[in-house]
Formats: structure tokens, sequence, C-alpha cells
């Protein structure tokens, strides 16, 4: 079983007695007492691992791997040759010196919690699947992606606090060893707490906070934070699909002014997007409209077409018979449209690629646009901005949003 | 001539700078803040001028989100440039009928 394993790493990071050992005294009780109440209780980190394991099974995946931090070894003996330590010798009389105790108790310790934390933050986190499946019921009814978020977050604080009360110690044994210490402090100390930071290398995204992921629960409004927070990290984890999402405050700032589409965006555009444009094939926009409602634009160099996603039927009813140009998406199209133009000339060009992309009253520039295709739609008044990252994530997986392709579908769920 | 040229840039490093805060509508805010400082600071000051929650605002720079870490230097700002301001976007669904 994986969760023993688990607990027993926990404890021994801790530094506490084996839990099935009540013999043994804890490990790390040469180095005195410890601001326990800094920590979690060990109860709640153990908690928070198994409702982690229990809503996102990839999870078990990372467990798996700290086991291999050995922790049980005497010595990291990786850290003696690189940094050319003297091994302690393991008499009775050496037992507690400060040099054994940093570099047997205390170091293997700090690198294990270092190893975990970063796996964390590294390994997947919130499955693009779990979301994928809750907006195709469209709505999140159990609130499985939320306890699995809160936990990670309480596993994650708890390894810190882990971390600070092992650095305290290690503070702690080297004022005995001065000429060992300020060494060690420049070597391994401090990268090491940098680590804890838990700077997520989202771009400029670092740290969405946990009341913003609360507005992933049923019945609530995602806010942009959370939007731009998964395009980034979906687009970022499939670079060779080579699909850009422009943050919400692009459409907010330069599509859209005082909530109607401009007329005109060259040189709004050379400001923002221009940087990210190079070498991509598709980019994707979230749209914000400010009476609150979200929907998605494509654009597709290698399908060439530009499509606007708006899951609220009720639009698409009334729009989709209309004329183009009374269509209530229309005016952003022509936006997008010249966008289009713009990047075109600007990104990375493929040799298969079109050098540019012409498409004001150009009948023969080969593209389609529907300012009204035919996707899933909301069933409920809250679900919108779910229904823009399944957009995302569906053009990451390659499907093709639009039904009005394939008619047979029923596109109501 | 060469003992003048010297003399700028330590000047530079440590002057402070002007900033610009435009908001959405494109009212203008000036501050004038050293090039170390914090920008979480202009933040908070910001908020307080407009009378908003500094969590319902965001900040960029260059289109690109102004994390509470950052100063000018980190984002190797110069004098007069400019951060945008946008509020909070929320949204569920079209709330009437259109």
């Amino acid at each position: 079983m994986l969760f023993p394993h688990i607990k027993i790493f926990i404890m021994d990071l801790l530094g506490l007695a084996h839990p099935c050992d009540s013999s043994c005294e804890s490990k790390l009780t040469a180095l005195g007492t410890y601001p326990l109440c800094m920590v979690e209780p060990v109860e709640t980190v153990l908690k928070a691992i198994q409702g982690i394991t229990e809503y996102i099974p990839a999870m078990q995946e990372l467990f798996t791997c700290t086991l291999e931090v050995n922790i049980d070894k005497e010595l990291d003996y990786q850290a003696t040759l690189q940094w050319g330590w003297s091994l302690p010798k393991k008499d009775e009389t050496q037992n507690h010196t400060s040099t054994y105790l940093f570099n047997v108790l205390l170091y293997p310790r700090i690198r294990a919690a270092s190893h975990c934390l970063r796996l964390i933050e590294t390994a997947v986190d919130i499955s693009s699947k779990a979301l994928h499946s809750a907006a195709d019921k469209h709505n999140i009814q159990t609130t499985k992606v939320l306890v699995a978020f809160q936990q990670m977050l309480v596993l994650k604080r708890s390894l810190q606090c882990i971390l600070k009360m092992l650095f305290s110690a290690g503070r702690f044994i080297l004022t005995e060893i001065p000429d060992f210490a300020k060494e060690i402090s420049k070597l391994i100390i401090d990268p090491l707490r940098t680590l804890t930071a838990f700077d997520i290398d989202f771009g400029r995204i670092k740290e969405v906070k946990l009341k913003d992921f609360l507005l992933l629960d049923r019945e609530k409004y995602i806010n942009d934070e959370v939007m731009n927070y998964f395009c980034v990290k979906w687009t970022r984890r499939q670079p060779t699909k080579r699909v850009i999402a422009l943050t919400t405050f692009f459409s907010a700032k330069v599509l859209f002014e005082h909530g109607n589409p401009r007329g005109e965006v060259y040189d709004r555009l050379s400001e923002d997007s221009l940087k990210y444009c190079k070498a991509a094939k598709v980019f994707f926009v979230p749209i914000h409209e400010p009476s609150g409602h979200w929907y998605s634009a494509l654009i597709d160099y290698e399908g060439q077409k530009i499509e606007i996603f708006d899951s609220w039927g009720a639009t698409y009813e009334k729009n989709s018979g209309r004329d183009v140009k009374d269509q209530k998406h229309a005016p952003l199209m022509l936006v997008l449209m010249w966008a289009a133009e713009l990047w075109s000339s600007i990104r990375g060009v493929e040799p298969t690629d079109k050098p540019t992309v012409l498409l004001g009253d150009n009948k023969d520039s080969g593209w389609t646009f529907d300012p009204h295709a035919l996707v899933a739609f909301q069933d409920n008044c809250f679900d919108c901005g779910i229904h823009v990252l399944d957009h995302l994530d569906r053009i990451l997986r390659g499907e093709n949003l639009n039904w009005k392709d394939k008619p047979s579908m029923d596109h109501r769920h | 001539m060469s003992e003048e040229e010297q003399q700028i840039p330590p000047e530079d490093a440590n002057a402070p700078i002007n900033v610009k805060v435009v908001s959405a509508t494109g009212d203008e805010v000036f501050f004038k803040i050293k090039r170390s400082t914090k920008l979480s600071k202009l933040q908070g000051a910001y908020a307080n001028k407009v009378g908003k929650d500094v969590n319902s605002i965001r900040f960029l720079y260059d289109g690109a989100r102004i994390s509470d870490t950052d100063t000018p230097a980190s984002l190797d700002m110069e004098d007069n440039d400019t951060i945008d301001v946008m509020v909070e976007q929320v949204g569920g669904c079209v709330p009437c009928s259109s």
C-alpha cells in the first residue's frame, strides 16, 4: 500500500518517531525542540494526501516518486561527492557532532522535502480531463476539482512549514561550526530556500489565490485570474501544438472600447500581442463581455478560418438566421480579421503557410468566417467560463468545435 | 567629457521614475517611485486613491500582469512608462436576452 509509506515519510520529515516503532525516539530530538505549532498536524497532512490521490489519480505518481527519495539512507552520498564534505564516521563519539547532525539528519530531509515540493509544483495539478468532464455535464456537481485544490494547498503549505523548520534547525546546528556554515549556506541552504517560495512559472501569472479557484464551484462565475491561469498553463503544456492563448486583457484592452468592438486595432496590436505571435498556428482569444459573459474566438492559420464560439444558445438561435452584417458578433469578426491580417505579416511563416493573409473583400483568400459557430450550449446561467475553457481544451485536442460541420450530431446535452 | 558621462549611470539607477497608471476609461494617475520599490505599494496606493479593493483590479505592464514582488527595476521600466489598470472580469451568462 502506498499510504503507510507516505505516513512514515511525513513523520520522518517532521522528525517524529515511526508510529509502529514505539521504542524509537524522535530522530531529531538531539537538535532540540521545534515549533511544531507551525506545522499542520500530521493527520491534516495525511488527509490532504488521501484527498488528492482520490480525486486526481494522476497524483499517485507523485507520491510513488517521493518514495524514491531514500530518506533512510544514512548519508546523502551525492552531496558528499559534489561538495566534498567529509564523511562523518559513524561511531558513538561522533554521533552528535554538528557536522554529523547536519549531514546525516538534516540535509537529506531538506532535500527530500524540497524534492517533494518541486514534484507537486511540476506534476499534473489539475488534469484538464477533470474539467473537461465537468464541462460536458455543464456543471461541476461534485466539487472534486475544488477539494483536490484545497488539499494540494494544505500539503504545499505543510511542506513549506516543514522546510522552514528544517532550515531553522540547520541554522542552529551551523552556528556551532561557523566556517562550514558560511559555505553551506551559500551553496545549499539559499538555493533551497528559494525553491520553497512556490513560484509557479506561468509567465507573469504567479499565484492564483484559492478564492479565485473557488469560483470553479457550481453556480459561480469564473473570473479573469482563473481563465488566464488555465489558458497559459494548458497551452504551455503542449507547445508543439503551437496554440497561443491570449489573455483576457487582450480582448478588453485591444478588441473592445467602451464595450463595443474597436474600428481600428493596428496601433494597439503593436503594443501587446505581437511578442506572442511568432510561430503560432492558432490564436485562441478568450473574450469577456463587460455585461458578464465569456465566449471565445479562434484564429486558425492552418485551417484558414476565424470562428467565434458563444455557448449562449439564445444568441445563436437569434443570430444564425440573420444576414451576416446584422449578426451580433459580426463587428468583432471584423476586428479579428484585421488582427489576423496583421499577425500574419509578423509571425514566423512556414513554407506551407501563405505568407500574408488578405481578408477584406478578398473572396479568393480561402479563409472561412463564422461569427456564430454552433457549439455546445450552456443549460444554465453560470457556465460560460467553463465552456470557454472547454473550447480551448478541445482545440488543444485537435477537435473541430463547429458542429455545423457535423449536422447529424445533437448539440444539446 | 568622459567624466560627465560616467556620472550619469549611477544617478539613473537610483533616481525615482514617474509612472503613469491608466484605467480602462482613460483616467490617469501619476506616481513617482524608486526603481527598487515593490510595485505592490503602488498598487495599494492606487486602489486607495480610486477607492477600490486592490483585489478587484489588475495591473498590467506591457500587456503582462504585474505580480506583487515586481519592481520597476525587475520589469526594466523606464521613466514615464505606463501601467494599465483593468477591472476584474467575471462572467457566467448573457444577463438579459440580447
